[in-house]
Formats: C-alpha cells, sequence, structure tokens
C-alpha cells in the first residue's frame, strides 16, 4: 500500500487550480471540500469534486478532504463523494472514538472501491485518545496532527 | 448566488465558467468562450448532456473561460439545481 508522501491541496472552489495541481509532482492532489470552501458554497464544490473523479476515473493521486463532522457537510460529502472512487480521504476533526465509528462505517458502506483514510488529529480529545481512535479502523493508514 | 429569479455559479477565473440562470418564456442557451466556436459547440453539447431529463424554463447564459469539461458539467449542475430550488415555495432548500 502506498501513502502518499507529499499532498498538494487544492480548493474545489477553484477547480482551474486543480488541474494545475494535477499537472505538479506531487504524490496525490487533495480535493478540499472544508476550509477553502465558503460555506454557501459547499454544494458546489461537491460537484467540482464528482465530476472530476468521474472524469479522470480511478487514480492513486486523488484524494478529497472532507468536512468536519460538527459542521453538518459531511455526511452529504461522503454520500456524493465516495461512491466516484477517491483513493482516499482527509478526516478531520474527529474526537471520539465513537464518533469515528459513525464515520467509518458510512465510508465503508459508500465507497465504490476500497478507500485509504488520513486521520487529522486537531484537538486534545483526539490526541490523549489516539490508541483508541485507531482501534477497529484498518482504512486507517496516516495520522497528521495540527496543534491548534 | 441566487436572487429572485436569477442564480449562478462558477466564476470569471481562468480556467472556470460562469453558469448565470434566468426566468426566460422558454428554455434558452447562450454560450460565449475565449477560447472560440469549437468550444462553444463542445459547451453545448456538455449543457444537452446535463439537460436531459432536467427541466429548465429559463435562459442559461455560459461564460467560458477555458475550463475543462468535467468543470463545466460540474458548473452547470449547480446552476440548475439551484434553480429548481429557487423555483420551489419558500422555506424549500438552496441545497
Amino acid at each position: 500500500m502506498i501513502v502518499p508522501k507529499i499532498l498538494l491541496y487544492a480548493s474545489a472552489a477553484k477547480p482551474a487550480y486543480i488541474e494545475h495541481a494535477l499537472n505538479a509532482d506531487a504524490d496525490a492532489v487533495v480535493v478540499d471540500l472544508e476550509d477553502s470552501v465558503p460555506a454557501d458554497e459547499k454544494d458546489s464544490a461537491r460537484d467540482v469534486a464528482v465530476e472530476l473523479l468521474t472524469a479522470k476515473g480511478r487514480s492513486d493521486r486523488l484524494w478529497v478532504r472532507v468536512n468536519v463532522p460538527s459542521s453538518g457537510e459531511l455526511e452529504e460529502d461522503l454520500r456524493q463523494v465516495l461512491p466516484h472512487g477517491a483513493a482516499g480521504i482527509r478526516l478531520p476533526g474527529i474526537r471520539t472514538h465513537d464518533e469515528l465509528d459513525a464515520v467509518m462505517a458510512a465510508v465503508r458502506g459508500l465507497s465504490a472501491t476500497p478507500i485509504r483514510v488520513e486521520l487529522m488529529i486537531e484537538n486534545q480529545q483526539a490526541l490523549d485518545g489516539i490508541h483508541e481512535l485507531l482501534r477497529d479502523n484498518p482504512e486507517i493508514v496516516a495520522l497528521c496532527h495540527r496543534r491548534q | 448566488m441566487s436572487a429572485g429569479t436569477e442564480v449562478t455559479s462558477g466564476s470569471w477565473l481562468s480556467g472556470d465558467v460562469s453558469v448565470k440562470i434566468t426566468a426566460h418564456p422558454r428554455p434558452s442557451i447562450m454560450i460565449i468562450s475565449q477560447v472560440g466556436e469549437f468550444a462553444e459547440r463542445e459547451i453545448r453539447r456538455i449543457v444537452v448532456d446535463v439537460l436531459a431529463g432536467r427541466r429548465v424554463q429559463g435562459l442559461i447564459e455560459i461564460q467560458d473561460n477555458a475550463a475543462a469539461d468535467w468543470v463545466v458539467r460540474a458548473r452547470l449542475i449547480t446552476a440548475v439545481r439551484r434553480w429548481n430550488a429557487a423555483q420551489k415555495p419558500e422555506g424549500a432548500s438552496q441545497k
């Protein structure tokens, strides 16, 4: 299993940048649905991600960063994007094992192909419970930590 | 994003496309592409494909700034969904 080392983020609000990113020498491009997308453009960003994945076909280079569970956007992100074959998702904002289990159940149910997950550790609660978070979730292939 | 009988999606950025739908007596399409007539024909083909099975009683204006086909499709799908949501009674979701 190859875990990308160099990830290049490109906002789904600016699809032209995604094309440029795909031409760059990065292991993978992460199509961002989260912080770079204004709240009233989340629907449009998902359309961009879906049409990109459909046009490019299955590729190990196409990842998607979804919204945090508390945003109210995550369920729709997963429902729309996962059936179209992203290589992996970057999952931000998880706090507890129960929260992660619920997300991973949705991920397993919606993915058209085996999918990798990178867990973004962004809060103290997740950091403190990191061993428990990783239990029973083999799709998680990497962790990244952002101190807040 | 939407105001009364007008909805938009996309942008004027290079590599993107701007889509606007406004009320009109009959379904109409206007396409302007900086890339030229070939691109306009391709965009018209995409519009016909996207609109298949979707009824849009309005004028669809597309300003292309050298967007890839998948970008045009995405922007159109967004605009059509927003248009249909805007036609629903007040209180219906815009998403």
